[in-house]
């Protein structure tokens, strides 16, 4: 579940699904979520699993707590947050997380963090050039102070995930790989798609498209030499596809819906990506609390959103790399006119990707066999 | 996991068996599999699909729950 802990944020993405695309629902929502609410999201879980036995084998539940920035709630609201899950939730085996940009980290946060058994993951989109897009609210970049806190939490949070990266067209990703493999010494990272729908998409999106497959191409060849050592989800969800496994995200081989959303006024959403699609009525009319959960997920909008999951386009059903992208992050194949009977925005980068990875892992295992077998020969003839 | 399809010189799809053997000729491809492995082992292990865990998605997307012993626990 992803609980959005504060409604605001402190940088300004040019990007950002949040406030970028055209909803505005953010205006209205309280800037950061009561200690009432965290109480009713820990009454609906009660509820929901009230009576199972959970004596041999815990129900785990995760808690991402996002925002905006969810660090913006101020310290003392974060603990009093993190308190009433972790006592409310207390019979569960409960993961919290907490997605932030990282700019207000400091010891004392991580302190918090390792207090409450908080695993810390960061946004940044790479090195300096390649995070241009994430300013702060007056124009500042804000790559300097956020590699600075990167560090920090590697060395003292006991629980650092690791970072996640939004792809910038214009940077090159195999300069993203090595900066967070290579300078950060990261051992978990992923790369996301950007948002767009076919209703906003940027005037030179062929060029952009383009771009974006360059970027992932370059990925790849970065990280596979070291993929022993940093673990990149998109690419391994690419590769369990591959097996004929099952993908870890939503923009490639999603066979379902991931989460549910808790907003700052406890209002209980299908997927908070959704707000990009425009016309999308993804309101579900119901809020945290005993019961909530089952009456949300009867509710029409997440219905709707359960059954578009899976609903492909026929230009997918017809396409020979359907099996592992099956049509993309939902909301990439969004449009006003037709919902989401199309294919993803980010298709021809999808389908190059992965004939690309198909074309590496071949050269990789061709080579690894090679090399092996030579060496055997040379083995033999000595 | 038992093959995985990848393309040959030729741009032909191939399916090859991921044998002990051929992990181990191959370390790179060897250590993703062992990753991946582990975590269809833990979300089986709780009953949890990838997506409902760490409940994470987009920016934000199923957050690498683990610690400092790398656990990728999801």
């Amino acid at each position: 579940m992803i609980v959005k802990i504060h409604s605001r944020c402190n940088l300004a993405c040019d990007y950002c699904y949040m406030y970028t695309k055209g909803d505005d629902d953010w205006k209205h929502l309280p800037k950061r979520m009561s200690l009432d609410v965290a109480n009713d999201i820990c009454a609906m879980y009660r509820s929901h699993y009230a009576g199972i036995d959970q004596s041999e084998n815990r129900i785990r539940i995760s808690l991402g707590l996002h925002g905006g920035e969810p660090l913006l709630v101020g310290k003392q609201h974060f603990r009093r947050l993190a308190a009433v899950f972790r006592t409310g939730l207390s019979e569960f085996d409960l993961r919290l997380t907490v997605q932030t940009n990282a700019t207000l980290v400091d010891e004392e946060w991580i302190d918090i963090f390792n207090s409450y058994g908080v695993t810390v993951a960061v946004s940044l989109d790479g090195p300096a050039n390649a995070n241009a897009h994430r300013p702060d609210l007056k124009g500042a970049e804000s790559t300097e102070k956020v590699i600075r806190n990167i560090k920090l939490l590697a060395t003292s949070a006991r629980q650092f995930g690791g970072v996640i990266a939004v792809i910038n067209p214009d940077a090159n990703g195999g300069d993203v790989v090595r900066f967070f493999s290579d300078e950060l010494n990261l051992d978990w990272f992923d790369l996301l798609l950007p948002d767009h729908t076919y209703d906003q998409l940027p005037g030179n999106w062929d060029a952009v498209s383009a771009n974006t497959l360059e970027y992932l191409k370059d990925a790849f060849d970065a990280w596979l030499p070291r993929a022993s050592r940093s673990s990149c989800r998109f690419f391994e969800s690419l590769i369990s596809m591959l097996c004929g496994s099952e993908s870890f995200v939503d923009s490639l081989g999603s066979s379902g819906l991931a989460h549910i959303t808790v907003e700052t006024d406890g209002t209980l959403e299908p997927n908070d990506v959704t707000r990009i699609c425009n016309g999308f009525d993804r309101k579900t009319g119901m809020k945290a609390g005993a019961g909530a959960w089952k009456l949300m997920k009867s509710a029409p909008a997440y219905q709707t959103m359960v059954n578009e999951v899976g609903a492909l386009s026929s230009t997918c059903t017809r396409c020979e790399h359907v099996k592992i992208c099956r049509g993309g992050h939902m909301t990439h194949r969004y449009r006003l006119s037709n919902g989401f009977d199309n294919p993803s925005v980010h298709c021809s980068t999808l389908a190059g990707i992965i004939e690309h990875v198909q074309r590496g892992l071949g050269m990789l295992v061709s080579n690894s066999l090679n090399a092996a077998r030579n060496q055997n020969i040379a083995v033999a003839r000595h | 996991m038992k093959s995985l399809t990848i393309r040959d010189d030729n741009g032909t799809l191939v399916k090859v068996d991921l044998t002990p053997e051929l992990l181990k000729e191959v370390p790179n491809l060897n250590s993703v599999i062992e990753r991946i492995e582990a975590i269809r082992g833990n979300a089986q292990n709780y009953g949890n699909s990838y997506e409902r865990s760490p409940g994470h998605d987009r920016y934000h997307d199923r957050l690498p729950d683990h610690n400092k012993n790398h656990s990728r626990s999801t």
